[in-house]
């Protein structure tokens, strides 16, 4: 998500015109910029390449009627669960015990705003605001995501700021992520959605997770309580694979287990 | 209850911007206490009363996403890129409390105790971080001797910021301090941050827009919000600039007018057009005079 053509172009463009707003400090040297480089604007017309939007768009007009009703029950409601993670990583940067906000939990929780965002385009590019729409309905009522929505609204209630972020994390990051991946998009909608699949590996990339790690308390606490909250949801897609999957799942969690207080500090 | 999915798939859906995309994504928690969840500070205590929550402002993807415009990096009138900076930027360090980070705090703090606004809230601090980064992470040169003051007022006025309640600080710094800044820094010569500033000056413009179209009984502490963090704001300003008189470094190229000049302009321009709310704008304090502000 964060590297598509405009960026880059307008990386290419700063960098043939020298000083950025975004690092200045960088460039103090200018005298250091040989003369003779030009120092030039390249035009480059940004309209060329395709946007995000235009590039989810794209992967998700192949689908079929049944296979858009499947991504938009299983995968458009979790723009809710991305919002709530978000606002547990803010809190936890409101914690005394860290030193600066912007150290760890603004970048955590503009990432699961990322997330969010990236969810609620595909929701748009199947039926624009009425996905959404209908979309939070399900979040709100279908029983199947009810055990989902308690465990986000449990988790922040919780009085400790970094236990609200830990409890999502480890829901996000330990089961939703690697359930709901590309092979649970295969699995439910068909080889038709390796488009989309590619944008949600690209979105769960190690360079988007890397900071996502899960912290012992959280996992002693909210473990089992986050694989049985997520379980009906699950074995709509799993079916009877889920026990296997998610044991994996359990499994792999306990490798990126951090001690605690360390999934909003430095962990990396 | 089963739901049913009728998509209503449409035909050519319009490009959605940020805003279409991160609308409704609250909603009020049904398992458990709302006022547990959300802490209860906010609303009622500072007599706003919301209406409609799904209208608050949602910043655009570009606000959210990146930086400014590739004309705004590569303007050759700029006098606030560091090379040529005027003035030592541990003053702006000191003015948008890039050290400790209470802006960020803030806004975090907001959008916590209003989730409709948590959006907007987390764009305006991943924004005012980046700012942070780009102006305020160089030492300067200047002495504590000189920055004393400056120093005390910065941390008073953030401090004070910081005690407010959700609605007041979204007034106070996201309107009203952006505001006076953008207005002082295009003053001094600081171009490209003087429009950073009136960037999220528009946005904080539009939260004071969208409070006083919630409801009529707004009114009244919108404007004391108003008079109040005015007066503050030039106090806080009015010392930064006396520092940055002295402190000017010789052959910076930025352009220091003399010209008799009210650093409240922009502020009652921008207040215009909310007159038929009831707003007046706020009496200029005297620039130079540093009144003790009205509590």
């Amino acid at each position: 998500m964060e590297s598509f053509p405009e960026q880059r172009a307008a990386n290419l463009v700063a960098d043939v015109t020298g000083p950025t707003l975004d690092a200045p400090h960088r460039h103090r040297g200018r005298q250091d910029v040989p003369s003779e480089a030009p120092n030039k604007r390249i035009a480059i017309d940004l309209s060329a390449f395709p946007s995000d939007w235009q590039r989810i768009a794209a992967s998700c007009a192949p689908l079929t009627s049944s296979a858009r009703t499947c991504v938009h029950a299983i995968w458009v409601p979790l723009r809710h669960v991305g919002w709530a993670a978000s606002l547990g990583a803010a809190t936890a940067s409101l914690s005394q015990s860290n030193p600066h906000p912007a150290v760890r939990g603004l970048d955590v929780s503009v990432q699961h705003l990322r997330w969010a965002r990236f969810y609620s385009a595909v929701g748009w590019a199947l039926g624009g605001a009425n996905a959404l729409r209908s979309a939070r309905r399900i979040w709100l009522e279908d029983p199947a995501w009810q055990a989902l929505r308690r465990y986000s609204e449990d988790a922040l209630a919780l009085p400790d700021p970094l236990g609200q972020t830990s409890a999502m994390t480890l829901m996000i990051e330990g089961l939703l992520r690697p359930m709901l991946g590309t092979g649970a998009l295969r699995r439910c909608v068909g080889d038709e959605s390796r488009a989309l699949g590619s944008h949600v590996d690209a979105l769960n990339s190690p360079g988007s997770t890397r900071s996502a790690c899960i912290d012992s308390a959280a996992l002693a606490q909210w473990g089992a309580r986050a694989a049985s909250a997520a379980l009906p949801l699950f074995e709509r897609v799993w079916g009877q694979d889920t026990d296997e999957k998610l044991g994996a799942a359990m499994e792999a969690i306990a490798y990126r287990v951090a001690p605690v207080g360390a999934a909003i500090g430095r962990c990396a | 209850m089963c739901v049913t999915h009728d998509l209503g798939i449409q035909d050519g859906l319009f490009e959605p911007d940020f805003s279409d995309l991160m609308r409704d994504l609250v909603w009020t928690p049904g398992y458990g206490d709302p006022d547990v969840w959300f802490s209860p500070a906010s609303a009622a205590a500072e007599g706003i009363v919301i209406h409609e929550t799904s209208a608050w402002p949602v910043a655009s993807e570009a606000f959210e996403t990146a930086a400014p415009s590739v004309a705004d990096l590569t303007s050759t009138t700029d006098a606030g890129g560091l090379q040529d900076a005027p003035f030592p930027l541990s003053v702006l360090e000191i003015l948008l409390d890039a050290k400790d980070g209470r802006a960020i705090r803030g806004y975090l703090a907001a959008g916590r105790s209003l989730p409709s606004a948590h959006v907007l809230c987390c764009a305006l601090a991943v924004d005012a971080d980046r700012r942070n980064q780009a102006y305020a992470s160089v030492n300067g040169a200047i002495l504590d001797k000189e920055t004393k003051r400056l120093r005390t007022s910065g941390e008073t006025f953030w401090r004070q910021v910081n005690s407010c309640g959700p609605f007041e600080f979204l007034v106070a710094t996201g309107f009203v301090f952006e505001t006076v800044l953008a207005e002082w820094l295009a003053h001094w010569g600081m171009r490209s941050c003087a429009t950073w500033s009136h960037r999220r000056a528009e946005l904080g413009r539009e939260v004071l827009r969208f409070l006083l179209d919630q409801d009529p009984s707004n009114w009244p502490a919108v404007q004391s919000w108003l008079d109040r963090w005015t007066a503050r704001c030039a106090d806080l300003l009015g010392i930064a600039h006396d520092v940055f008189s002295r402190a000017r470094l010789p052959g910076a190229t930025g352009e220091m007018t003399e010209r008799i000049w009210n650093p409240f302009s922009t502020l009652a321009a921008s207040l215009a057009d909310l007159a038929v709310y009831g707003i007046t704008p706020p009496a200029a304090p005297g620039v130079g005079v540093h009144s003790r502000a009205r509590a």
